[in-house]
């Protein structure tokens, strides 16, 4: 956003008014031009997920925030291990130091995401992806969706044009 | 799901659809059922047969006649095939000799090729095929009744001194009663059959069988035959290891019939048509009263002339369906897909279950990993038609649905993973 990165980054207002219009649901808990939190439900299949979405253009070393990221956060109901194997750890997560029970989400690789993107567009989505294939992890074990070292990493892209 | 919505957009919808596409009648092993009947007939009439010149007509009845047949066991994909075989036999002949006679003229002689496959029970014969029963009811027709109304024959093998006893029945006039007054959807039947055609491609290929026929109708069902099809598959699992007779399918296809809803979706079908038997079998109990189903083609066709024989009988497969009831209002409020799989398993059967399920997360994945899932604004709902996870029937523009940017998900499997996302 224009207070800590490139003549490209988009601002607070411009990612609030993107995220207003595309998930009029969410609810903005905080603004200033340096941080943004969301939270709102996404229902990918026949289950609605309470998630917290916070933008931070500066880094917070105590929280391990990273500067120019976007974290998110599954509030209800619980990411949990699946019951009948529970060494095996939830994949495509990353620890969250304040709330241990919410780890966050890995919805990308470095340089995928940059402030001059709009969250609405992309954290959002990608965030319906990652619950999308959490389901059919809980559910089989295996996690379908590809992601960095998996084998369907590199499936190629198939996208038509964006509207 | 109490609104209106598109059949593919409801993951409840499709996974049940998937079910029933995996239980029911393969589209191969259907036309093979027809050819078999039609052998059968051809065999019976055969120079040589004791029945030569006396068989009218052999025509598919029961669940083949409404296209609700599905596999007969949990473990495998065996159905039952029941025929009608319309004789015209010397006169005097009884119950007994009647059934003996279609025993003795489809067994044939030593060597031949349904010597060593065909068994006499108490109404038909069966012939055993290794992927179907198929079943053989002998019957007359009864002279000045409307036209397909019979006698059959009813005597069990081990009673040698007894003549048996003729019973009327109309098993013809009850598929076309059936098939009348079904409500019909035809938004539903073609996203089943889209399913269906996009399963059979799988299924096949499981199986190397040979081409499907380009237009099947055993692809285009209501969706109470859907749901007839699932609660007969829950029966099944509910009765696998009870002693003892179950509820006949022809009463509660006649139930499912009467009390068709249209409601367009197989899963509210399916809701909709548990409650609708498990009320009306509680209210029997409820007043001590066993229930009587008759064919609504001939009052003195009796389909519950052999279940349920007590109250007893009856409150056991009440309490079924208040399971069945109590398991789908679990996925009505809302579910994941882990819980759809543990209630499928409950309902349907683990092994389908799984399967279907399986091969839905690895469709979504696969569409997630090549960037072509789609999911609706404002909802987060994945569409399951546009983004290649199920075949949708039809796409209207796709106003508010979303693609997203190409992304990788960071940090396999791992708790500690890397402190970036």
């Amino acid at each position: 956003m224009a207070r800590a990165g490139t003549d490209h980054d988009l601002t607070a207002d411009q990612q609030i008014a993107r995220m207003r219009d595309e998930y009029p649901g969410f609810a903005m808990l905080h603004s200033t031009p340096w941080i943004i939190l969301w939270r709102g439900t996404l229902s990918p299949y026949a289950r609605a997920y309470d998630v917290q979405v916070l933008y931070c253009a500066i880094s917070l070393a105590l929280a391990n925030i990273v500067a120019n990221n976007v974290h998110v956060e599954v509030i209800e109901p619980p990411l949990g291990r699946r019951p009948s194997r529970p060494e095996v750890p939830i994949p495509h997560i990353w620890p969250n130091r304040l709330f241990p029970v919410r780890p966050r989400l890995c919805l990308h690789v470095d340089g995928e995401w940059a402030p001059s993107m709009y969250i609405a567009d992309s954290i959002i989505p990608w965030t319906i992806e990652w619950l999308a294939a959490y389901e059919g992890w809980r559910a089989t074990g295996t996690w379908y969706a590809g992601g960095h070292g998996s084998e369907r990493e590199n499936l190629p892209a198939r996208r038509p044009p964006r509207r | 799901m109490a609104q209106p919505h598109e059949l593919a957009d409801d993951v409840r919808d499709v996974l049940l659809s998937d079910v029933a596409i995996r239980i029911q009648l393969s589209p191969s092993n259907y036309r093979l059922a027809v050819e078999r009947v039609e052998t059968l007939a051809a065999w019976l009439d055969r120079e040589g047969s004791e029945l030569a010149g006396r068989v009218v007509l052999v025509y598919a009845q029961g669940s083949m006649a409404i296209n609700a047949t599905i596999a007969s066991c949990l473990t495998g994909d065996e159905c039952d095939i029941d025929a009608i075989a319309q004789l015209h036999l010397p006169s005097g002949t009884t119950p007994r000799q009647g059934l003996d006679l279609l025993y003795r003229s489809i067994k044939g002689e030593k060597g031949s090729r349904y010597y060593s496959v065909t068994r006499r029970n108490t109404r038909c014969v069966t012939v055993d095929y290794a992927e179907m029963h198929v079943d053989v009811t002998p019957a007359e027709l009864i002279p000045g009744r409307e036209p397909r109304v019979s006698h059959i024959f009813h005597h069990r093998p081990e009673e040698l001194g007894v003549p048996g006893e003729r019973i009327v029945a109309n098993p013809y006039g009850f598929a076309e009663w059936f098939n009348a007054v079904t409500p019909r959807a035809v938004a539903f039947e073609k996203f089943f059959e889209a399913r269906s055609r996009a399963m059979d491609s799988v299924l096949t290929k499981e199986a190397e069988a040979e081409d499907v026929p380009e237009q099947i109708p055993a692809y285009l069902k209501p969706p109470a035959v859907v749901a007839l099809q699932l609660i007969k598959r829950n029966r099944n699992l509910r009765y696998e290891l009870r002693n003892g007779r179950r509820p006949p399918s022809v009463m509660l296809a006649r139930r499912v019939a009467e009390t068709g809803s249209g409601t367009g979706t197989p899963f509210d079908e399916l809701l909709y048509q548990a409650r609708q038997l498990a009320g009306y079998f509680a209210e029997h109990q409820a007043h001590g009263r066993l229930v009587h189903v008759v064919n609504p083609t001939c009052p003195e066709d009796v389909f519950s002339d052999r279940w349920p024989a007590n109250l007893s009988e009856q409150g056991v497969y009440l309490d079924d369906l208040r399971f069945l009831v109590a398991q789908l209002e679990r996925l009505e409020r809302g579910a994941d897909l882990e819980t759809i799989a543990d209630v499928f398993s409950r309902l349907f059967g683990e092994n389908t279950s799984r399967m279907v399920i399986r091969e839905f997360a690895d469709r979504s994945g696969e569409s997630i990993a090549s960037g072509r899932l789609r999911s609706e604004r404002s909802s987060g709902r994945v569409d399951l038609g546009r983004s290649g996870v199920v075949a949708a029937a039809a796409s209207a523009p796709a106003t508010s649905v979303r693609a997203s940017p190409r992304h990788t998900f960071y940090g396999p499997s791992q708790p500690d993973g890397p402190s970036r996302n």
